[in-house]
């Protein structure tokens, strides 16, 4: 994956570019498949693309953990973890992913985002939620 | 190991757990304290109270599975979104078990993941 930012490629595992730390890629909207940026419609499911933002900033990454630090700490959270999620160098959130197999690895946002109250966007509340068979059948485990 | 707030849950999970022979080495209501616990006793299997919309016991998980991403770490909650559960598993999560905890659920995952008996959770 080239990044929008200097050019340099990237392995398409990583949520920032090894070069300059840009952010790598736009995560769809419906199955958060991570695609090229210049990609009109995504890779995973087939979800128009056009209309969702470009690449976050790294300052906006930062932003967004930040705010998931705060939620955390609304659960009565203890701070160490939350630290470390806010202060941890953008390279770290792209070694989640141990599946591989073209999982992309979870940056910032996108845990702030997945994580909000009610889902990430304005109809979350209409989003369905998953019984365990569909769980069962989602992780591979039947 | 299991890092789940509720006593009910961790009693369900303990005893069907049991059932497929596998030993829980240790319980924590701290969801945050997952992380030191699990370099403590290095289970074969830990259980995280991800806590929908509150995000402790899932960044503790991804700690576990951003230094040990070998771990089998399963997450806990009273639901999930397709779009929650896809980023567990985008983690490295083994498995959403949603809560009330289905015992039946958790004794198939202990019985084809961790091949039951002599495990320690």
């Amino acid at each position: 994956m080239s990044c929008a930012s200097c050019s340099v490629d990237n392995d398409t595992r990583r949520s920032f570019c090894r070069a300059c730390g840009a952010t790598l890629g736009v995560a769809c909207p419906r199955c958060a498949f991570r695609n090229e940026t210049a990609d009109r419609f995504c890779g995973g499911c087939g979800t128009a693309l056009a209309a969702i933002a470009r690449p976050v900033p790294r300052a906006a990454e930062t932003a967004a953990a930040v705010l998931l630090s705060a939620k955390g700490h609304a659960g009565g959270g203890a701070p160490r973890l939350d630290l470390d999620v806010g202060s941890r160098p953008p390279p770290t959130h792209s070694t989640v992913s141990p599946l591989g197999g073209g999982l992309p690895a979870l940056s910032a946002s996108d845990i702030a985002r997945l994580l909000a109250p009610g889902g990430s966007d304005e109809t979350a509340s209409l989003v369905p939620q998953l019984t365990q068979a569909e769980l069962d059948q989602l992780f591979g485990v039947t | 190991m299991l890092a789940v707030r509720s006593a009910a849950t961790r009693e369900v999970i303990r005893s069907a757990l049991a059932s497929a022979g596998v030993t829980v080495a240790g319980e924590t209501e701290d969801v945050d304290g997952a992380l030191a616990l699990h370099q403590f006793h290095r289970p074969d299997l830990l259980v995280v109270d991800v806590g929908f919309p509150h995000v402790t016991g899932f960044v503790a998980a991804l700690e576990v599975l951003t230094l040990d991403p070998s771990a089998t770490v399963v997450a806990c909650g009273g639901m999930a979104t397709r779009e929650q559960a896809l980023a567990c598993r985008r983690a490295g999560f083994a498995h959403f078990w949603l809560d009330p905890v289905d015992p039946a659920v958790v004794t198939r995952f202990a019985r084809a993941r961790l091949g039951g008996v002599g495990r320690a959770a």
